[in-house]
């Protein structure tokens, strides 16, 4: 339990922070910066595998604690009668603008930063080959 | 007879947590039944499913969402410590950074930057009203942290839930098919895309495109978690 324990004690302390200093971000976003502070500078260190493992166990699991919020829904009737398919429009429309406006930036981007690194280029390779789809 | 039953159901503290895991196993049933079925296993998204089941069942017994919420509220508290957990996967794929820091940083803001604005800006012009916009914000964030996100900001948990699910589930759908159509080819541009736009169902989807797409789609969703917290305030003092 000591990872878990980690993990909570990263949270108060971000909350601490966030109401301390009446911070517009969230407690456990701030605990994880902390903690991720914390796992560059030693990495591998000692005590830290307790709480990696502790990590990847809830991050297993974080599709079922989300399930809550969600039938939350069910409360917001009138909201999502009158919002429903603009909300639905915005999502649908704004998710493939920005897949497409994040994908050619980034494209134009390295194509420029690749050149400015002469030719060094360090993953462009296809060794990856084997895990594309069939019909790709 | 059998509203003494539904009564008595509602009585007891067990039943959100008890409803929650056996919705969330039939999820899983499903999702594992579709797969390799292309369109049908990504709409078989285990925590779709669930809600869709949570909903039904609430809404068929008319019993209220507070008393759902009795036990099933102790999953909600456990977002707190897991989103503190996503800096194990992000400090294992922030080496990448290194690779083209610059290139990855402007992208990546820009890309939540207009994945926020564009969504924000149809649903207003849709006529939502803005309580709803509050919700629309934190879309491609990872939903713990875009949970935190509202619960800072005041806005619907659970319009945010399903605005953050069904973003993930048309990126995961529509990525790769959006990156040909555009000419992205870059892999690492490709990952990145949908890292930014569609959190971790896009990071899922990438992740069988191939290692690279995966890696960069990983770096993207956990620093946008990073990122957005403090970004998100400033576009909603702006636009709202």
């Amino acid at each position: 339990m000591r990872g878990v324990l980690t993990l909570m004690a990263c949270q108060f302390a971000g909350t601490a922070c966030q109401d301390a200093l009446h911070l517009p971000v969230p407690g456990p976003v701030i605990g994880m910066g902390l903690l991720l502070t914390i796992l560059v500078m030693r990495p591998g260190g000692q005590g830290l595998a307790g709480t990696e493992a502790a990590a990847e166990e809830l991050l297993r699991r974080l599709p079922l604690l989300l399930v809550p919020a969600g039938v939350g829904l069910v409360a917001c009737g009138s909201d999502l009668a009158t919002a429903g398919p603009a909300l639905l429009v915005a999502v649908l429309a704004s998710t493939v603008v920005a897949i497409a406006g994040t994908g050619m930036l980034m494209d134009t981007l390295l194509r420029w930063s690749d050149r400015v690194q002469d030719g060094v280029e360090p993953d462009r390779s296809d060794l990856d080959g084997s895990f594309k789809r069939a019909g790709e | 007879m059998f509203d003494n039953a539904i009564a008595w159901l509602a009585a007891q503290p067990l039943l959100g947590l008890f409803m929650t895991v056996g919705a969330y196993e039939a999820g899983l049933w499903l999702s594992r039944r579709m797969q390799g079925r292309g369109l049908l296993a990504t709409l078989a998204n285990p925590v779709l499913v669930a809600v869709a089941l949570g909903i039904a069942a609430l809404a068929a017994t008319g019993i209220p969402y507070d008393r759902y919420m009795v036990s099933a509220q102790f999953l909600n508290v456990l977002l707190g410590p897991t989103t503190v957990a996503l800096a194990v996967p992000v400090s294992r794929s922030l080496p990448l950074i290194r690779q083209a820091p610059v290139s990855i940083l402007a992208a990546l803001v820009a890309g939540l930057m207009l994945a926020t604005a564009s969504a924000v800006a149809i649903a207003w012009a849709l006529g939502t009203p803005p309580s709803v916009l509050l919700a629309l914000l934190p879309k491609s964030v990872t939903l713990p942290v875009a949970l935190g996100i509202v619960r800072v900001g005041g806005g619907s948990e659970a319009l945010t839930t399903a605005a953050v699910v069904f973003t993930g589930l048309s990126g995961a759908v529509l990525g790769g098919w959006v990156l040909d159509r555009v000419g992205v080819r870059d892999r690492r541009a490709r990952g990145l895309a949908v890292g930014v736009a569609a959190q971790s169902m896009g990071t899922a989807e990438a992740m069988c495109w191939g290692r690279t797409e995966g890696a960069f789609a990983g770096l993207a969703f956990g620093l946008v978690a990073l990122l957005a917290p403090v970004l998100l305030p400033v576009v909603a003092r702006w636009m709202l």
